[in-house]
């Protein structure tokens, strides 16, 4: 079933509780507003998230998917509120300095979004804008401790 | 794909929890959300809402030019589609059923019922026909039921409206009344709202203007928002006075700015662009949205009880970094001819029936209000209710997160856990909710309707009486009979009565009278009836 989003562009919608699942051919998908990540053909890239009570989880997703896609498909704690639609920050992650660089600078609308999010850093980035390729190969990717306004899990901040 | 549970009827196992959550915006869907994280397959939920139809101002309060915002409903409707969560819109706790007959059939309950009301101004004049808050006028152009009949003039005086407070929401109100109505028309925003605006142009609306008393180093609009100020249509131009933005660079605002990113990169926008757009606002066509600081309104001026002008005060920057607050200056105030304000200065806790408040907010430790006692469940808050009416969407997360294992937390560590019948035959009792599935059905319609007008959706503005809907404009719902406003009334929401003879007294309970009959009194209390050469009352 086709949904209408915005003009143009259609997006297909599953009927799933948005765990990633086999589904058809192998094909595993999310449903919902996540793309159809599995291209066959796509280099599987392995990367490494660094969660909120400092455990290291280890992921392998096809070459193309966003880092949030990435999370999400592999029960990561992050939140994607807007859906991809650059209208919220809740899927704010921290690149290493290197991989900030590699990526280049964000967009002045990702910015925008990005004065929002709490325990901001030089190289956060909202994960729903970073495309998985060869560039984020065997690198790490931080959760920040801090969602708007409360900490998570007892985390105390450090003064900054 | 998990298969679909059938609910249990009558005996729960003593290891389920089952918990009510009243509201059903984000702050009773993230609570939900992480209740579930916690619990997994031990608790139910049940989520009651006044509204037939759910997400509170994620439908009533985002712009509709912003619809991305509203992505999030579909993460809520996961929640809402999982087989141990249940909806019942339509039923308005704190009436019926009461917050205690919650509390004496759930574990616990959580109220996520926000805040809708006003805050004022408290300024002379402010009580004119066309001042109006911004809850109010949001909820109008967003096509609330409850606010489908708010007065607004028919023609805006002075060509000007005026917007008091520099929250997004004031931008959004700003926005909005400025963009070409053309652009509006395709939103899912109710299209009597958008005919009026375009009918407030044609008559001669140009000028909005943005008002707030400190400078915009403090000022609580966000980047994302004051940039759409430039770019949201060709017909618009925004300004501010270059000289005002030079006043509000005092030594203290210098220091904030060089702590916040956020304004930093604001500078850009308002000194780059909409300062050197000010030159152009005596010659230009297009309408223009003015932003002003260092102004508070004295006095709204009126004329035959209407809005004619409102006059703002210079202000001045006082106190340290931080903690500057704005303070009048003698200067000359400046007065702007207008025919319409729009208060948007934020919104006010409306106490719950039952729930006490404590300097206007509820009192709570981490969520907690009380914990369960002798066969009441625990009561607790989350959202608006409980830190306040700020922040956005995504703010409720924490907040939600803090409630939910709180409230898990207190569960676990209940001394005994009462024994308590399900609730599942109180809620087969309710009065024709709305399931999660008919609003799925609703919103289709909205969608399917919308489209045929060229819209985004035709939102439902009617109200729900018992399964069946109603015009809440002009017709009403009487214990399950429908009414024409105009002809009837309901007393006591129970009896329907002919309004143009009969009367409703409520001193003795709620009796339906015949005028010239019957009177109303207050002694003895109740209805009367009039003896020929007696006084009116019986006493």
């Amino acid at each position: 079933m086709l949904r209408r989003l915005a003009p143009g562009i259609a997006r297909t919608w599953a009927p799933s509780t948005g765990f990633s699942r086999p589904g058809l051919a192998g094909v595993q998908f999310l449903g919902r507003w996540h793309r159809s990540v599995a291209d066959e053909n796509a280099e599987k890239i392995s990367f490494h998230f660094k969660q909120r009570d400092g455990s290291r989880k280890t992921v392998t997703v096809p070459s193309g998917t966003t880092v949030l896609e990435a999370a999400h498909l592999n029960q990561v704690d992050l939140e994607g509120a807007c859906e991809a639609s650059l209208a919220c920050s809740t899927c704010h992650v921290i690149l290493t300095a290197d991989d900030y660089k590699k990526y280049g600078e964000p967009t002045e609308k990702e910015e925008d979004l990005l004065d929002l999010a709490p325990c901001l850093t030089p190289t956060s980035r909202l994960a729903c804008q970073v495309v998985v390729d060869e560039r984020l190969k065997d690198q790490e990717v931080s959760l920040p401790a801090m969602t708007l306004n409360f900490y998570v899990d007892g985390h105390v901040p450090t003064p900054h | 794909m998990p298969s679909l549970k059938p609910a249990r009827l009558l005996t729960r196992s003593a290891r389920d929890y089952h918990v009510a959550v009243v509201g059903s915006g984000p702050a009773g869907f993230y609570t939900s959300k992480y209740l579930f994280k916690k619990a997994g397959d031990t608790l139910k939920i049940d989520m009651f809402e006044r509204l037939p139809t759910p997400f509170g101002l994620v439908r009533f309060g985002v712009a509709p030019d912003h619809p991305e915002v509203k992505n999030v409903i579909n993460d809520f409707g996961v929640i809402a589609r999982m087989p141990s969560f249940r909806y019942f819109g339509n039923i308005e706790v704190g009436s019926q059923p009461s917050l205690e007959d919650l509390r004496k059939l759930y574990d616990a309950v959580v109220l996520c019922t926000g805040a809708s009301g006003e805050r004022l101004l408290g300024i002379a004049g402010e009580e004119s026909f066309g001042v109006v808050g911004a809850p109010a006028f949001v909820k109008w152009y967003n096509g609330h039921p409850d606010y489908q009949d708010l007065k607004l003039p028919s023609t805006v005086h002075g060509e000007s409206a005026v917007v008091l407070g520099q929250g997004n929401v004031a931008l959004d109100v700003a926005r909005l009344l400025v963009r070409p109505p053309r652009d509006l028309d395709a939103t899912d925003m109710e299209r009597a709202a958008v005919n009026t605006i375009a009918s407030w142009q044609k008559s001669g609306l140009r000028t909005v203007h943005i008002v707030g008393r400190r400078g915009f180093v403090q000022a609580a609009f966000t980047n994302a928002e004051l940039r759409e100020l430039l770019t949201c249509s060709d017909e618009v131009l925004p300004v501010v006075d270059p000289e005002e933005l030079a006043l509000c660079r005092n030594e203290a605002s210098e220091e904030e700015l060089s702590k916040s990113r956020m304004k930093k990169r604001s500078v850009d926008i308002l000194d780059k662009t909409m300062a050197a757009n000010f030159a152009e606002m005596g010659s230009t066509s297009k309408r223009i949205l003015r932003v002003h600081f260092l102004r508070s309104p004295q006095e709204v001026l009126s004329e035959d009880g209407g809005v004619r002008g409102i006059r703002l005060g210079r202000m001045k920057l006082q106190g340290e970094p931080g903690r500057q607050v704005a303070a009048p200056t003698e200067e000359a105030a400046l007065e702007i001819s207008c025919g319409l304000v729009v208060r948007s200065v934020g919104f006010d806790i409306t106490p719950f029936n039952g729930l006490p408040l404590k300097s206007n907010r509820v009192p709570h430790t981490q969520g907690c209000v009380e914990t369960s006692s002798d066969g009441l469940g625990g009561l607790y808050v989350s959202g608006w209710l409980k830190r306040g009416p700020q922040g956005i969407i995504a703010s409720n997360i924490g907040d939600a997160q803090e409630t939910a294992a709180r409230l898990w937390n207190d569960l676990q560590h209940q001394s005994a856990k009462p024994p308590r019948s399900s609730p599942d035959s109180f809620v087969s009792s309710l009065p024709r909710p709305v399931s999660f599935e008919d609003w799925k059905k609703l919103e289709a319609e909205e969608h399917r309707s919308g489209h045929e007008m060229g819209k985004a959706a035709a939102k439902f503005t009617r109200g729900c009486c018992e399964g069946v809907i109603f015009k809440a404009q002009t017709e009403g719902c009487c214990q399950g009979r429908i009414y024409t406003r105009a002809a009837q009334s309901c007393c006591g929401g129970r009896s329907l009565y002919d309004s143009e003879t009969h009367g409703c007294c409520l001193e003795n309970g709620a009796q339906v009278y015949r005028y010239g009959s019957y009177n109303c009194c207050r002694r003895p209390k109740g209805i009367c009836r009039i003896r020929p050469g007696k006084a009116t009352c019986c006493s």
